[in-house]
C-alpha cells in the first residue's frame, strides 16, 4: 500500500460518500465556469462578429473611445484604398435604432458594392439592391420577432422591407440588422458620414506597415478587428463588469469546495488519531488526506466540466439571452479554472488534515 | 537506537512514569494523579481498577497518545517531551491495542495491518508479505481481504493485535482489549496477547476490569481515583 493506492481504497468504498462530494465540488466548479465563460464570451463575441464578416483590419476615427463615437467622412474610403497593401476599404454607420414593438436593435449600413454583402451568408431571401429600402434581418432576430422575408419593418419611423435573412454564426451579427449604408445615413442624419471603415488586404500585405500608413493618412487608428474592440470603452466596460461577476463566482465556487471538503476531512478527525496512534508522522497523515483531496477534485473536474457545457447550452436556448451571447468554454477559461479548482481541494482537505494532526491522538480519537 | 531517544541507559527500565499527573478541565477533573510506574522490558502487566479510574488515560500517557499536564516520562532512560519523538516510538516500539478496535472502515483486514507498516515506510510488496504472515498468526489467513464491516468483534481485534505487533514493537499496551467481546473471544485475545508477549519477549500492559483475566498476568497495577494503590505480583498468577 502506498498513499495513492489509500486514497484509491478510502474513495472506492466509500462510494456514496465519494460521489457525493465530488458532485457538491463538481456543481461548484460547473457553476464557477459557467459565469466565467460568460464573462469570456462577452469580449470575444464582438471580435468574432468583425471577423465572421471577413474584414481584417477596421479603421476608426482616432480620438473615439468606443464604436458609437467614431464618426469619420465617407470620402476617406477613397484615400484608404490607394494606400499600399489595401485592397478594398468598405465604410461602415453603426448604432442602436428604435425599431418596431418599442425595440432598440442594433442597425449597421454597408454601401451597396461592399464586400461584406456579396460574402453574406444567407439562409432566406437575398440582398438589397440599391435604391430599395430593404433590409436583412440576422437569423435570432428573425426568430425573436418572428418575423420573415416579406415583413415590412420601421427604423426610425421609416418602413422597410424584409428582403433577406442572413445566417451568421457570431451573436452578435446574428441579432443585427443590415441595410444599405446611404439609407442608414439618410434617417439617422449621419449624410456623408461612417462609423469606421473595415479594409481587406492584399494577401501579400504586413498588417504592421498597413497599420502604420492608415495611420498616417489621417486622424485614424487602425488595428486587427480583435485588438479594436480590445479597446473599446463599450467592451471594457462590459469586460470588467463581466470579470467581476466571474470573480465573485469563483470566489462562490471556492467557498463551497472547501466547506465540501473540510466538513469531508473534519468528519474523519478519529481516523486521523488511529493514524497517529499507530505511528504515521504528521506529514504523512497530511499528505494521504491532501491526496484523496486532489483526487476528489480530479473527479469534481470530471463531474462539473460536461455540467458547464450543459448550462452553456441550456443558456443559449433562454429567450432572454439568446442571440446575444454565445457560452463557448475555450481551454483558457478551462485550464486556469480546473487547475483553481484542483488547488482548492487541495487547500480544502489540507487544513482540517493540518488541525486534526495537529491534536494529540487520544483527543482526535475523542471525536465522535 | 530510535531517534529522538538514547539507547536504554545501563538497567533503566524500557518505560517510566515519574510523578506523572494528567488533568483535564482547567484543573477540574484530575485523571493521573502523581503515577510513579516503571515497565521493564519482557514485562506482563495487567492494570486494574473501576471505571473511570484512569486506566485508559494511563495507557493513553504511556503511549504518548495523550499528553501529561506535569511530571516526566523516560523512554530507556531519555525524557520523551515531544510528539514527533512518541510517533516514532509508536511507529517502531510501541503497539497499541484499543477497546473499539480503531480499523479503518474503508480498508480490508490486511491492509489495515499494512496501515501500520506504511508509517515506517516499508516497501508495498514487503508489507503485503508480512501482513498476510500476521494475519495468519492470529488465525485470519482466510479473512484477510474482508472489511472491519464484515469481521466479528473477536475478529476485528485479531486484526488489531496483528496490526500492533507489525513493527516487532518491544512493548505492547493494550486499552481494555477484551471489553467488546464475549467471554469466549476475550479467553481467546488474552491467550492471543500472552503468546505474542512469551514468544517476542514484548512487554505488555494490559487494562482490563475483568480479575479472572489480569490473574494471567504475573504483574497486577491496581490504579483507583487516577492514583496507583498496589503494583506488585499477582497472587496466584496462571501465565504466561
Amino acid at each position: 500500500m502506498n498513499l495513492f493506492t489509500l486514497a484509491i481504497s478510502n474513495l472506492r468504498r466509500r462510494p456514496g460518500r465519494s460521489l457525493v462530494v465530488s458532485a457538491s465540488v463538481g456543481l461548484a466548479l460547473a457553476s464557477s465556469l459557467s459565469l466565467v465563460t460568460l464573462a469570456d464570451s462577452v469580449g470575444r463575441n464582438a471580435g468574432e462578429s468583425a471577423d465572421e464578416r471577413g474584414a481584417d483590419m477596421l479603421v476608426m476615427s482616432r480620438n473615439a473611445t468606443d464604436v458609437f463615437s467614431s464618426l469619420i467622412s465617407q470620402d476617406a474610403g477613397a484615400r484608404l484604398v490607394s494606400l499600399e497593401g489595401i485592397a478594398t476599404a468598405s465604410g461602415e454607420l453603426i448604432m442602436f435604432a428604435p425599431i418596431d414593438r418599442d425595440r432598440q436593435n442594433l442597425i449597421t449600413g454597408w454601401p451597396a458594392d461592399s464586400f461584406f454583402w456579396r460574402d453574406m451568408p444567407l439562409v432566406s431571401g437575398r440582398v438589397p439592391r440599391p435604391g430599395e429600402r430593404a433590409m436583412v434581418l440576422g437569423e435570432g432576430t428573425a426568430e425573436t420577432l418572428h418575423t420573415k422575408v416579406g415583413d415590412r419593418f420601421t427604423i426610425f419611423d421609416e418602413t422597410f422591407t424584409v428582403v433577406g435573412v442572413a445566417g451568421y454564426r457570431s451573436a452578435i451579427n446574428r441579432s443585427m440588422i443590415f441595410v444599405l449604408l446611404p439609407d442608414l445615413q439618410e434617417i439617422a442624419f449621419r449624410q456623408g458620414q461612417v462609423t469606421m471603415f473595415d479594409l481587406q488586404l492584399k494577401p501579400d500585405a504586413a498588417p504592421d506597415a498597413v497599420k502604420v500608413a492608415v495611420e498616417r493618412a489621417g486622424a485614424f487608428t487602425a488595428a486587427p478587428t480583435d485588438q479594436m474592440l480590445a479597446r473599446d470603452r463599450n467592451i471594457q466596460v462590459m469586460r470588467a463588469v463581466s470579470r467581476s461577476v466571474s470573480l465573485i463566482a469563483m470566489v462562490m465556487g471556492s467557498l463551497s469546495v472547501l466547506n465540501t471538503l473540510m466538513m469531508a476531512v473534519q468528519e474523519r478527525t478519529r481516523e486521523v488519531g488511529v493514524m497517529m496512534a499507530i505511528g504515521w508522522s504528521r506529514w504523512r497523515t497530511m499528505s494521504s488526506i491532501v491526496f484523496e483531496g486532489l483526487l476528489i477534485g480530479v473527479g469534481g473536474c470530471l463531474f462539473g466540466v460536461p455540467m458547464s457545457f450543459l448550462i452553456a447550452i441550456i443558456f443559449e436556448h433562454l429567450p432572454n439571452v439568446e442571440g446575444i451571447l454565445t457560452f463557448r468554454p475555450t481551454l483558457t477559461v478551462l485550464i486556469p479554472t480546473l487547475g483553481a479548482s484542483i488547488a482548492i481541494c487541495a487547500i480544502g482537505s489540507f487544513y482540517p488534515a493540518w488541525r486534526a494532526a495537529s491534536m494529540s491522538p487520544a483527543d482526535a480519537l475523542r471525536r465522535v | 537506537m530510535t531517534q529522538g531517544v538514547s539507547d536504554s541507559k545501563g538497567g533503566a527500565p524500557l518505560l517510566r512514569l515519574s510523578g506523572v499527573n494528567r488533568v483535564f478541565d482547567d484543573g477540574r477533573i484530575t485523571a493521573l494523579r502523581d503515577i510513579n510506574l516503571s515497565i521493564e522490558p519482557g514485562d506482563c502487566a495487567a492494570v486494574l481498577g473501576k471505571s473511570g479510574s484512569g486506566k485508559s488515560t494511563l495507557i493513553h500517557v504511556m503511549g504518548g497518545c495523550d499528553s501529561i499536564t506535569s511530571g516526566e516520562i523516560l523512554w530507556r532512560g531519555e525524557a520523551v517531551r515531544d510528539q514527533k519523538t512518541w510517533r516514532r516510538l509508536r511507529a517502531t516500539e510501541i503497539g497499541i491495542i484499543f477497546q473499539e478496535f480503531l480499523l479503518l472502515p474503508a480498508l480490508t483486514a490486511i491492509e489495515n495491518v499494512e496501515m501500520a507498516l506504511l508509517a515506517n515506510g516499508v516497501p508495498a510488496a514487503k508489507q503485503r508479505r508480512r501482513s498476510t504472515e500476521l494475519l495468519d498468526q492470529v488465525g485470519l489467513a482466510h479473512r484477510m481481504h474482508h472489511l472491519p464491516g464484515a469481521l466479528s468483534g473477536g475478529e476485528r481485534q485479531r486484526v488489531a493485535i496483528a496490526r500492533s505487533i507489525a513493527n516487532d514493537p518491544t512493548l505492547l499496551l493494550a486499552d481494555e482489549p477484551t471489553g467488546n467481546l464475549d467471554s469466549v473471544n476475550a479467553s481467546l485475545i488474552v491467550d492471543l496477547l500472552l503468546e505474542i508477549q512469551r514468544a517476542r519477549g514484548t512487554a505488555l500492559v494490559m487494562v482490563t476490569h475483568d480479575e479472572s483475566l489480569a490473574e494471567r498476568c504475573p504483574r497486577r497495577i491496581v490504579i483507583r481515583d487516577g492514583s496507583i494503590v498496589g503494583d506488585g505480583p499477582t497472587p496466584g498468577a496462571t501465565g504466561p
